[in-house]
């Protein structure tokens, strides 16, 4: 190449920089127009890579927009710095309000506490955070998810020996995730009190081909394992393909019946409920979640009001009632987790119904 | 050492300054190094033209502050760069001492005493990287990756999957400090750039870093002792993500069991777009700090525009590819000439 192209690109450049530059200066007066018309509200996602959080974004785009706010997603991917240096970038955009799925509770804390210093109102949903000044937690008590899901197992290892024993694979997911380590105490806190059934609690990073080959490693060893268990539904089909290959993807009532428990309440998770193969899933209820925290904020948060504690009900709900209470970082709605099983899979207000079914949000 | 300069085998050891410049060849010289600058500077009207408040100083702070953690682990891994190897243990390491560090805030050593046990630490694992590295002859990239294996799996098991978040103010004050709307973390950032520049240019051991780099067997011949060279290469870049931890834990208040893991791609690319050679010999601080603001850039832009979220991180990958191809353009061009 010649220098000769240097000395024209270098001509185009500046032209370019200099129609970019008159382009800013229009760009800046529209935008802030914009900005001056709509609040601005966006949301920090903690992962795009599972279908629970794809419903949850949608959820919480749609009711954004349905205030007449102005709605933007930033995803962190799992990195806990990167959704720090987002919301940083955030706070740029002078905000009205944010609301987030903290990747880590207590490292949040200290983005939380650079937007109380602008008063600019905190929703969190998901995972809540530990410290700071957050306007309303909407979120899901996941040691609790995990001994529910503890208990479902139970209580069909009860009806199948006539006594709470058997053998049990816990295929837990990564512990760096808070949510997916409460859930692995909860469940292994509730197993340990039934001494009879043995327990195999074994790490697959929450990784489909990691629950496959930790399935699979389990039935070689014990091959009439009883029951399966994951903490979401998305991985769990490493589960399903490790029990479709050792024979043992049976329907409930089949002889060879892998009893089969997760969490989350995915779609997927109502159709194999439905084909009858899963026992139940323990759910929580990512788009209540957006909701209910939109509806704090307009209602309360951004009129610089507290949100009031208390009984909250509302029927466009499965679990139709919970209670704010004041938490830590301010008040909080933990919402009671509930089980899916065949009796009502199909009650239409199950986010899993909502989101596949109304939105169209079809797994890929 | 100029920027993006290297050191030939039959010059390694004397060599201080790029070859003579004149008319058309030298301009042409300083296009080739310094387009990363261009792409900085044609992004940051990009992202502007999306959203004005990327113009702001508020903005400028936060992609200094960004841009510390950033550029502590890109500084550290172009020491074992340009000595010819590889440190893929570097984000780990960040993570692991750090915690270290913290950890010993437990047993009533003072906070500046357990920053510097987090640093010390850090080269210590750096230490223990070129030791295999010169001493075992293991090759770089695998070992460094096992120690990247070991050192997430430390930092979890030490952590048991918590997040440590009772660091006393002290500790952390580094990471939270204003001189006015300033924040005081990226002059680390540049002192420790400053330091490695002055290394690299003005000293012996600068030199034969290079000279290494360039061709281990001339420098041999030329009497310079290899192996040293490369296990300071590998303590100097365990010592700055000791710094790069402590930093971080500082500006997060929190240290978490996964610490730094999302660090190692960026930090490899950060360096190799600003010049520094993956192959050894190449490159410069100057550059380094071009990559380390492109890709801050990048990701401080992406995020206050309103593209997709699902697009993003795609959009983030092509424009660090167009960056690293205009570089290979670059380095072809300048090898061509």
């Amino acid at each position: 190449m010649s220098t000769e192209f240097f000395r024209t690109s270098r001509r185009a450049f500046l032209k370019g920089a200099a129609a970019l530059a008159a382009g800013t200066a229009v760009g800046s007066q529209a935008s802030g127009a914009s900005a001056a018309s709509k609040p601005f509200v966006p949301y920090s996602n903690k992962s795009l890579d599972y279908y629970f959080f794809v419903a949850q974004e949608e959820a919480v785009k749609r009711a954004v927009e349905a205030q007449g706010w102005e709605f933007q997603a930033v995803n962190a991917n799992f990195d806990n710095t990167r959704q720090l240096q987002q919301w940083q970038n955030l706070l740029l955009k002078n905000p009205a309000a944010i609301i987030s799925d903290p990747i880590d509770s207590q490292a949040i804390a200290s983005a939380i506490k650079r937007f109380n210093k602008k008063k600019i109102p905190v929703g969190i949903i998901d995972t809540p955070a530990s410290d700071g000044g957050v306007a309303i937690t909407v979120d899901f008590d996941n040691y609790q998810g995990g001994a529910m899901a503890a208990e479902q197992i139970i209580k069909l290892l009860t009806a199948r020996h006539g006594s709470p024993k058997g053998s049990v694979l816990n295929a837990y997911g990564a512990l760096q995730s808070v949510a997916w380590r409460l859930r692995k105490e909860g469940f292994e806190a509730t197993m340990q009190k039934y001494p009879d059934i043995k327990l195999y609690s074994r790490p697959t990073e929450g990784m489909i081909d990691k629950m496959q080959s930790v399935t699979l490693a389990t039935l070689a060893e014990v091959p009439d394992l009883d029951a399966v268990h994951a903490p979401s539904d998305t991985p769990s089909r490493g589960i399903v393909t490790a029990l479709q290959q050792k024979g043992r993807w049976k329907k409930v009532g089949e002889d060879g019946h892998a009893i089969f428990v997760n969490i989350d309440g995915e779609p997927i998770a109502h159709q194999w409920i439905k084909d009858g193969y899963m026992d139940a899933s323990v759910a929580q209820d990512p788009i209540a979640y957006a909701e209910i925290t939109v509806e704090m904020l307009s209602k309360y948060a951004m009129k610089q009001q507290p949100v009031p504690t208390g009984p909250y009900e509302n029927k466009k709900y499965y679990w139709e009632r919970g209670v704010i209470t004041d938490s830590l970082t301010g008040p909080s709605l933990i919402i009671p987790p509930f089980v899916i099983n065949k009796d009502n899979v199909d009650d239409k207000r199950m986010w899993g119904n909502i989101a596949y079914n109304e939105w169209g949000l079809k797994y890929k | 050492m100029s920027d993006g300069a290297s050191v030939k085998p039959s010059a390694a050891a004397s060599r201080t300054a790029g070859p003579a410049r004149s008319g058309r060849s030298s301009t042409l010289q300083w296009l080739l190094q310094n387009v990363v600058w261009f792409w900085l500077f044609g992004l940051v009207v990009i992202f502007g033209v999306f959203n004005p408040y990327f113009f702001t100083i508020n903005n400028m702070q936060n992609i200094m502050v960004q841009a510390t953690v950033l550029g502590l682990l890109a500084l550290a891994i172009s020491l074992p760069l340009l000595v010819a190897e590889i440190d893929l243990s570097i984000a780990s390491n960040m993570g692991f001492s750090s915690v270290i560090g913290a950890l010993t805030l437990n047993y009533g050593v003072p906070w500046w005493g357990g920053a510097l046990v987090g640093i010390l630490a850090g080269a210590v694992v750096g230490l223990f990287n070129g030791l295999c590295v010169t001493r075992l002859r293991m090759v770089s990239l695998i070992e460094t990756l096992a120690m990247m294996i070991i050192l997430q799996g430390a930092l979890l098991a030490i952590t048991e999957g918590n997040t440590i978040a009772n660091m006393p103010d002290e500790y952390t004050w580094i990471g939270q400090a204003t001189i006015g709307t300033w924040p005081i973390m990226p002059l680390v950032f540049v002192v420790c750039l400053a330091a490695e520049a002055i290394i690299l240019r003005r000293t012996v051991l600068g030199r034969s870093i290079y000279a290494v780099g360039g061709n281990a067997a001339a420098s041999t011949a030329a009497g310079i002792r290899v192996d040293r060279i490369k296990i300071i290469a590998f303590v100097l870049s365990g010592l700055l993500a000791g710094i790069a931890g402590y930093m971080l834990a500082a500006w997060q208040m929190a240290i978490t069991s996964n610490q730094g893991e999302g660090f190692l791609l960026y930090s490899i690319a950060a360096p190799i777009i600003g010049g520094v050679s993956v192959f050894g010999g190449r490159g410069s601080v100057v550059g380094i700090l071009g990559g380390v603001l492109l890709l801050t850039t990048i990701q401080a832009g992406l995020a206050v525009v309103s593209f997709p979220s699902f697009y993003v991180p795609m959009i983030g990958g092509l424009m660090i590819f167009v960056a690293v191809a205009i570089d290979a353009i670059r380095v072809r061009m300048s090898a061509g000439r």
